[in-house]
């Protein structure tokens, strides 16, 4: 910039002095020039105009004109101004002086001469001679004047324009360094960018212009590798991804603003585009990872539990405010579990705070190990934690998960060497039950947690007391199942399916039964619901399988006919991945045939997961077994599976064969489905036939294997071998 | 030497050399009297040249329009003329030219208007307020117009030695515009005849001779004549005189002598000139 104020100040100097020296030099020059002109032009006019008066004169007077001194006179001093002195002659032709009138001249002079005539022939010349010395005065005055002039005009033309661009060069050099401070000071990333388009004018990408010392910081690259990256290098191509904005952006001059992550994980950025000229724009690049990291640190104070790090009671309302919410929009059921640690103020008295904050957080530990990921559990302040659950059954799941924190904190925690034992008391409130709002649900789970503690502590409370004795109810249940299965208090009865067309046997159906020592032989209905909820159902199950299978290898080894046996296979059961595995080796370590045995599954258990029920009822047929869907017509019914899964015979649920003589809408489904079981060739079962009429309306439908109390009820293992040494069994039973 | 006198000296010199190449040519032809002079002066040549050509009818004398004193001497000096008729002295370049001068005598110098000018006198005093343009208008209101002569003329040497303030009053004359010069005598008499109003000199044979229409006033109550000239009481005279040189010409020396005669003198004497010599003379 000095180079060129310099430059400009020479050029400037040199023109205005041009000017000057123009101005100096060519006004007087110009003024003397005109004025010599004039003065030329005007002793030319008077010397003609005198020449013609005395060509009068002389015509008047030929032969003695030149002797007419005072006419002659006269001529020569008829002058236009008196102020400028001349000299005047007439001179002969031989250069003699005829007349003359002459003033003292200093020279230098100009003359002008013009011819006197006498009939047309030069006799003598009038000169008139005027000296310069007057004019060249004046010109000397002129050229003052303009040198002055010029000199005022050469110190105000050249100041004028020099002090402007000086000031204005000043100006700028204050307002570049005040930016170039700013930009390098600034603590934001800064860089120039120029969009780079192809032969087509098509922007395809950018190229780097310049950074401040923030971007080399943030980028951790110096400036001079940094000048010149095209866009796929910059932040490592990251800005690439944004492009088209930045180009719609720099050509509307719409600001652009996007978060970005940084090079290294947990870096974290804004990105300001702005367009400063056309074909360029800035990014302005903003650090906010610590600002994130405060606002994540801020949202934990806010929303988290310091100690355990658990949501604390805000964010716990917030999360059941919303769950609330949701349950309202799409059902189902929330729980609370209040839970309080019993003895725990002895804890903290005989360890400490510090050993009871670990204590605590240990705890919470073990609390959060029970729970799903999409449970909610919060310290709510000293020992108070709080449990969020959303379940669509029967409320026993909270009773479960009581029991089950309650187990998990049970066992000793290690403090500082020592071995400390703990309970909790928890109280349960449900929704829509117990309340509908957070405040009615958190002061029930409350009050049930106090019912606890004076329960004896150890123990979980509702706070309705029907579901409270409901919920004792299915859980001492539940235990006593577990000890019946570790016991084998259960045993099977066998219930026949005959043809009733033919009045053979065509198999039976194992039906599980509970000994109980206490409450006698328990149905299923009684127990496989709480065994389905508590997952002992596939202990249960694979008891059942095992059971059946030993006994069809003992009752061959018995040399009994051999009948098929349909084993009921639970949806908890089949989705276990092992399931087909386990199938397997029950049959190895039996040693049952296979071919008799036929494993039945509702249709609901059958659709939960259609693409891996496909898979292994496949790699149950290669096993040789054969496949029942239950309860036909009371699931989730797609006819399309019965097409593409392996199965042999379809169960006509009982509840539409026990109107079958009243209800047409059931004769007709039964009609139905006897009817597609033919068209795809699928033997067909009815269950629960309890009269003839429903027999003879079966038969005439077309249905000819039955089970139900009008042919035999469930029998005890004994009966049923009495039977099959009884009875005729169909010679294509099952086959 | 001044570069004009030397210019001058070669003129004469030339004219010198002119005369005697044609001397002979000129004695052979001397019948031819050649004369000029100032305006008024001529108009006294007049009677007399008419007085000797009829007693010398194979003499002829030229005499064209004035010259005017000096312009009639150069052509003297330069063998133009054969006489010059003048009413001044002959300056000293022209004494060294060869110039001879003879004094013969003076004409009253009148001052004249128009002729319905209704004034028949005039004070030095009344020449000075109209000269100075204090005096605009004659007594019946007619503007004054002053018919003036060149500053260098006779006529204005003679009326500016009238008096100081009438010196002051016709070079103050001179030099306001519009004014009217005349160059020669004749110029001014007819000037002074022609416009109403107007004021200026004029020698006496003008109106003796010429019969030139001129008012005369007379100057402080003295009117100008040959006698009051003679006696001193009108003190404006203009001198008349005859300059020849070696090389003029019998015959004009001759027709001197017939003017210098007492016939001339009478005729001059009638003509208006008061006749101050006989006798040759030269300066």
């Amino acid at each position: 910039m000095k180079t060129q104020t310099r430059s400009i100040a020479r050029i400037t100097t040199l023109l205005v002095g041009a000017m000057t020296i123009i101005v100096s030099i060519l006004v007087p020059a110009g003024y003397f020039l005109v004025s010599y002109q004039y003065m030329m032009g005007s002793l030319d006019t008077q010397a003609e105009s005198s020449a013609q008066a005395i060509t009068r004169l002389v015509m008047a007077n030929p032969d003695m004109w030149r002797y007419e001194e005072v006419r002659l006179m006269e001529q020569l001093e008829r002058r236009t101004t008196i102020d400028i002195p001349e000299a005047r002659r007439i001179i002969g032709l031989h250069g003699q002086i005829i007349a003359e009138s002459s003033a003292p001249l200093t020279p230098p002079v100009i003359s002008r001469r013009h011819y006197i005539y006498d009939a047309g022939s030069p006799v003598a010349q009038i000169e008139i001679t005027r000296s310069l010395d007057h004019l060249l005065r004046e010109t000397i005055f002129v050229a003052c004047g303009a040198l002055l002039v010029g000199g005022v005009g050469y110190v105000v033309m050249r100041r004028l324009p020099l002090r402007a661009i000086q000031q204005t060069h000043q100006s700028l050099e204050e307002s570049e360094t005040r930016y170039r401070s700013l930009f390098e000071s600034m603590k934001e990333g800064m860089a120039l960018h120029r969009i780079i388009y192809d032969t087509e004018g098509k922007p395809v990408s950018f190229e780097v212009v310049e950074i401040n010392p923030s971007c080399e910081l943030i980028l951790d690259l110096k400036r001079k590798s940094v000048i010149g990256m095209s866009g796929n290098e910059f932040f490592k191509g990251a800005l690439m991804d944004y492009f088209s904005e930045i180009v719609h952006s720099a050509e509307t001059g719409e600001s652009l603003v996007f978060e970005l992550q940084g090079q290294e994980k947990r870096r974290y950025f804004t990105v300001s585009i702005f367009s400063p000229d056309k074909g360029k724009f800035v990014t302005l690049i903003e650090d906010i990872t610590e600002r994130k990291k405060s606002d994540e640190q801020i949202q934990l104070l806010a929303y988290y539990d310091n100690l355990t790090g658990l949501p604390n009671r805000t964010l716990f309302l917030d999360r059941l405010n919303h769950a609330l919410a949701g349950a309202v929009r799409y059902g189902g059921n929330l729980a609370l579990l209040y839970l309080d640690l019993d003895g725990f103020k002895d804890i903290n008295d005989t360890l400490g705070h510090a050993q009871g904050d670990l204590f605590l957080t240990m705890v919470s530990q073990r609390f959060l190990g029970c729970l799903r990921r999409s449970d909610t559990l919060a310290r709510l302040g000293g020992d108070e934690f709080i449990v969020l659950i959303s379940y669509t059954g029967e409320e026993r799941n909270a009773a479960h998960l009581a029991q089950h924190l309650l187990e998990e904190i049970a066992p000793s925690f290690e403090i500082s060497g020592r071995e400390v034992y703990t309970t909790a008391s928890i109280g349960i409130s449900i929704y829509p039950d117990d309340g509908r709002d957070a405040d009615t649900l958190l002061r029930c789970a409350d009050m049930a947690m106090y019912a606890a503690k004076g329960a004896g502590r150890n123990g979980y409370y509702f706070y309705s007391q029907e579901m409270n004795r409901k919920a004792h109810e299915r859980m001492e249940l539940e235990t006593s199942l577990r000890h019946a299965l570790e016991r084998e208090e259960f045993f099977l009865e066998f219930q026949p399916i005959i043809n009733a067309s033919r009045n053979c046997l065509v198999g039976a159906e194992a039906l599980v039964r509970w000994q109980d020592p206490d409450l006698g032989t328990v149905m299923p209905d009684t127990f496989i619901h709480v065994a389905e909820n508590s997952g002992l159902v596939i202990p249960l199950g694979e008891w059942v399988l095992r059971k059946a299978c030993e006994k069809i290898t003992q009752w061959r080894e018995a040399g009994l006919p051999p009948v098929t046996i349909s084993i009921n296979v639970s949806g908890r059961q089949f989705e276990q991945r092992s399931f087909t595995d386990a199938v397997h080796d029950i049959l190895e370590e039996t040693g049952a045939d296979a071919r008799y045995i036929q494993l039945e599954l509702t249709e609901t258990s059958l659709m939960r997961n259609a693409d891996t029920t496909v898979c292994a009822l496949h790699k149950l047929k290669e096993l040789d077994l054969r496949i029942v869907v239950d309860d036909f017509g009371t699931g989730y019914s797609s006819l399309g599976y019965l097409k593409n899964f392996p199965i042999d015979r379809i169960k006509i649920d009982r509840s539409f064969v026990m109107d079958i003589d009243q209800s047409q809408d059931d004769r007709s489904i039964v009609e139905a489905i006897i009817a597609m079981a033919n068209k795809l060739n699928l033997q067909v079962v009815a269950e629960g036939v309890e009269t003839t009429v429903q027999r003879d309306f079966l038969l005439n439908l077309g249905c000819q294997e039955m089970q139900g109390f009008l042919f035999h009820r469930p029998l005890s293992e004994d009966k049923f071998i009495a039977l099959l040494r009884d009875i005729q069994l169909c010679s294509a039973s099952f086959s | 030497m001044n570069p004009s006198i030397n210019r001058t000296v070669t003129t004469i010199a030339v004219s010198i050399l002119c005369c005697l190449s044609t001397g002979d040519y000129r004695a052979e032809a001397a019948e031819t009297i050649r004369i000029n002079g100032s305006g008024s002066s001529l108009y006294v040549m007049k009677p007399l040249i008419k007085a000797y050509t009829k007693a010398h009818p194979k003499v002829r004398i030229e005499m064209s329009k004035p010259l005017g004193s000096s312009g009639a001497i150069n052509a003297v000096i330069a063998g133009a003329l054969d006489i010059a008729v003048s009413s001044r002295v002959l300056k000293q370049k022209e004494v060294a030219a060869g110039a001879v001068s003879r004094e013969y005598g003076r004409m009253p110098l009148a001052i004249v208007t128009g002729e319905k000018v209704p004034v028949t006198d005039i004070t030095t005093t009344q020449l000075e307020e109209i000269y100075l343009g204090e005096r605009r208008a004659w007594s019946n209101g007619e503007p004054i117009r002053l018919i003036l002569r060149p500053e260098s003329d006779i006529d204005t040497t003679i009326l500016e030695g009238l008096s100081p303030g009438l010196n002051r009053a016709l070079k103050t004359a001179h030099s306001f515009q519009g004014m009217i010069i005349a160059v020669t005598d004749p110029e001014s008499d007819k000037a002074v005849a022609a416009i109403s109003g107007s004021l200026g000199a004029a020698a006496l044979p003008a109106i003796l001779v010429e019969k030139v229409p001129l008012h005369v006033l007379t100057l402080n109550g003295i009117l100008p004549s040959v006698h009051t000239l003679a006696n001193g009481t009108y003190p404006l005279g203009k001198d008349i005189r005859f300059i020849t040189t070696k090389n003029t010409p019998g015959a004009g020396l001759k027709f001197i002598d017939f003017i210098f005669s007492s016939q001339g003198r009478a005729i001059a004497e009638k003509a208006g000139v008061l006749v101050t010599t006989g006798a040759k003379a030269g300066k």
